[in-house]
């Protein structure tokens, strides 16, 4: 392993305009992502954590190249990807795919699902012949734990977790380095999700791969992740390692996401619960000053409202934007 | 017997669809007490929702068959009601909210309207006095300037507020039983715990009994009194939830529990529960979780075993019960 990370994003940003400028002023721009940086190491798993509306989508739709960024860099190997034209792209989609959270609106209604994953052998040139690609498929349905038999059926036969088995099997059949996997369980149930977050881990170890793994289920981004980024309206406003993150919760903002998680135990007699967080995540329209997380924060100060904290190393590889640590 | 607010007894509920009969609730026992908050708890399609609608009379019969169960509401059989009596007890005296709050409000209506209108339908109110009511309602459920939001449209609200709206319609002739279907599903983690809250805070103040629908294992462990876990249109697990987390008896819910993954340890490998949910058109003979269930045996794949007592508090359908 090199020291070179696999992707690194540097200071993104990507703003949209809302409606267009007027006599009465300029058009609104929302910063759903603004100014976020992290780095990929070759075979780690990254989990992007946040709710909606954080930004966490955006990202990955910027690194594909499937909206351009508004500033900022995108480096894969090294290489700057940034604005690079679509032909230009073209080659690096190989090396990174996505998974997305509804695996039936991502294939084709009409297409076979066989046909699907060989679609994104033909994009990529290779292989060549139609038999090899034949044959990789029936190869890919079976690593994925599917039945190499089904390669004919279409995707509305197969069930949620199974569909999703068949995204990632299109993932994999351009050897991708780096997948982006957006929500990838968040549709499927319990029992099922397991399964999926299983395959995901043992394909990882086979073939090396690493994931950005967006979600907002602090629980199973905690099972799939080394290291952990917090978003809240646009900023990546905590990170650390895995272990760091969730034993010592810095910023007020992951401790409260961590408190909001509903335990799989039962509260203690006697024991209080605790209070719920007031207030909601504000309209990127419009985000608050300061920091953006003072509308909701517990432990605000008159500084908050004013000053915008800066990302800085609060402990050894634990990074975090707030006043008050 | 008046202590028990709902009974519902070998309640089935079955679609005819072109694939054939699909039993999507097959002989479902439950009651609830008075103020008392009960989780159905299941992964989709195991009848939960169905199994809530029935109760709310609100299976169109020509697309639902509803067998010969009964659902019994204060003693009465709601399925004997005539329909006016139905709807008037519909919205009053039991009240639901839904999982998608923002399809469930009407787009081209205030939400202030939608509360009047629920209050004076039910003669709550009349024309004169809906108003200030309505804005009571939502300072009630946790409004921020209730005066001001009561002129506001569904859009203009996030999710977490318009499912507070849909509280306030529910809570608004004071039910005695609220059906919360998936209340939290759709909304961000830290507004589920605002919401669930809310409907802790009601249940105290207001002794409203709720019977609450939902996929989500931490949901029921931390809010529910009691749980009836769901598989394949049946109950196959009847308990307090103290009981059901510390020794879960089916094996359906082990292993619903260990496939979680869990936020305070760290396990290389979850334990999934392997196959999938099966098609409830084509069942298996014999117990519907045999083929997924790490225990069957011969007779778990022949013959569906019925609901046992394991205690006075508790029930299984297993013939191999865990505890």
């Amino acid at each position: 392993m090199t020291d070179q990370p696999l992707l690194e994003v540097e200071n993104l940003a990507k703003h949209f305009r809302i409606g267009a400028d007027t006599l009465f002023g300029a058009a609104k721009i929302v910063k759903a992502v603004d100014g976020v940086s992290f780095h990929l190491a070759e075979g780690e798993t990254l989990g992007l954590v946040g709710e909606s509306g954080s930004g966490k989508s955006t990202i990955a739709r910027v690194i594909l190249s499937l909206t351009p960024a508004s500033a900022g860099a995108v480096r894969f190997r090294g290489q700057d990807i940034t604005g690079l034209s679509p032909s230009q792209f073209k080659p690096l989609r190989r090396h990174m795919q996505m998974i997305f959270q509804d695996p039936l609106s991502s294939l084709n209604p009409s297409y076979s699902v066989g046909a699907s994953i060989e679609e994104a052998m033909i994009a990529q040139g290779e292989p060549q012949q139609q038999r090899e690609r034949r044959a990789r498929v029936i190869d890919l349905l079976e690593q994925v734990g599917l039945d190499g038999a089904h390669a004919t059926k279409l995707p509305h036969e197969f069930s949620g977790g199974q569909r999703q088995r068949i995204g990632i099997a299109r993932a994999l059949a351009v050897n991708a380095r780096l997948i982006l996997a957006d929500e990838p369980v968040s549709s499927l149930d319990v029992s099922i999700q397991a399964q999926v977050l299983n395959l995901m881990q043992e394909l990882k170890e086979k073939f090396g791969l690493s994931y950005l793994f967006i979600a907002h289920d602090l629980a199973v981004v905690k099972h799939m992740s080394q290291r952990v980024a917090v978003l809240y309206l646009g900023k990546i406003v905590e990170s650390a390692s895995r272990d760091e993150i969730y034993r010592r919760p810095a910023h007020p903002y992951t401790r409260m996401l961590l408190d909001a998680i509903p335990r799989a135990r039962v509260p203690a007699p006697g024991s209080t619960r605790i209070p719920p967080s007031t207030g909601e995540i504000p309209s990127p329209i419009d985000p608050p000053g300061g920091c953006a997380f003072h509308t909701r924060c517990p432990l605000k100060q008159p500084r908050c409202m004013r000053e915008t904290p800066s990302f800085r190393e609060i402990a050894p590889r634990h990074h975090a934007a707030c006043h008050l640590l | 017997m008046t202590e028990k607010l709902l009974v519902v007894e070998a309640l089935r509920v079955s679609f005819k669809t072109r694939r054939g009969i699909v039993k999507a609730v097959d002989g479902v026992d439950f009651q609830i007490a008075r103020s008392e908050i009960l989780a159905l708890l299941g992964e989709s399609g195991c009848g939960k929702s169905v199994t809530s609608l029935s109760v709310m009379g609100l299976i169109p019969p020509e697309i639902g068959a509803i067998g010969d169960g009964r659902i019994l509401f204060k003693g009465r059989d709601l399925r004997r009601l005539p329909p006016d009596e139905l709807r008037k007890l519909r919205g009053a005296e039991i009240a639901m909210i839904f999982q998608e709050p923002m399809t469930s409000l009407n787009p081209v209506l205030t939400v202030g309207r939608q509360i009047t209108e629920t209050l004076i339908c039910h003669g709550k109110a009349v024309k004169d006095d809906a108003r200030a009511k309505a804005v009571q309602l939502l300072q009630e459920v946790g409004i921020a300037e209730p005066a001001r939001r009561f002129d506001s449209y569904p859009h203009e609200l996030s999710g977490g507020m318009c499912q507070r709206v849909m509280i306030a319609m529910a809570i608004a002739c004071d039910p005695e039983l609220l059906i919360a279907d998936e209340p939290t599903t759709a909304l961000d983690v830290t507004i589920q715990k605002q919401i669930l809250a809310l409907i802790h805070e009601l249940r105290e103040r207001r002794k409203t009994a709720i019977l609450l629908i939902t996929h989500d294992l931490g949901v029921v462990a931390e809010n529910a009194d009691r749980v009836a876990v769901m598989y394949a249109g049946r109950i196959v697990e009847e308990a307090r939830v103290a009981e059901l987390f510390a020794n879960p008896a089916h094996p359906y819910t082990r292993g619903l529990l260990d496939s979680m993954p869990d936020i305070d340890h760290q396990h290389a490998r979850l334990r999934a529960i392997p196959g999938t949910v099966p098609d409830l058109a084509q069942l298996p003979e014999g117990c519907a979780f045999a083929p997924r269930c790490p225990l069957a045996d011969a007779r778990c794949r022949s013959a569906a075993p019925s609901r046992q007592p394991l205690s006075p508090t508790r029930h299984v359908r297993c013939w191999k019960p865990l505890t």
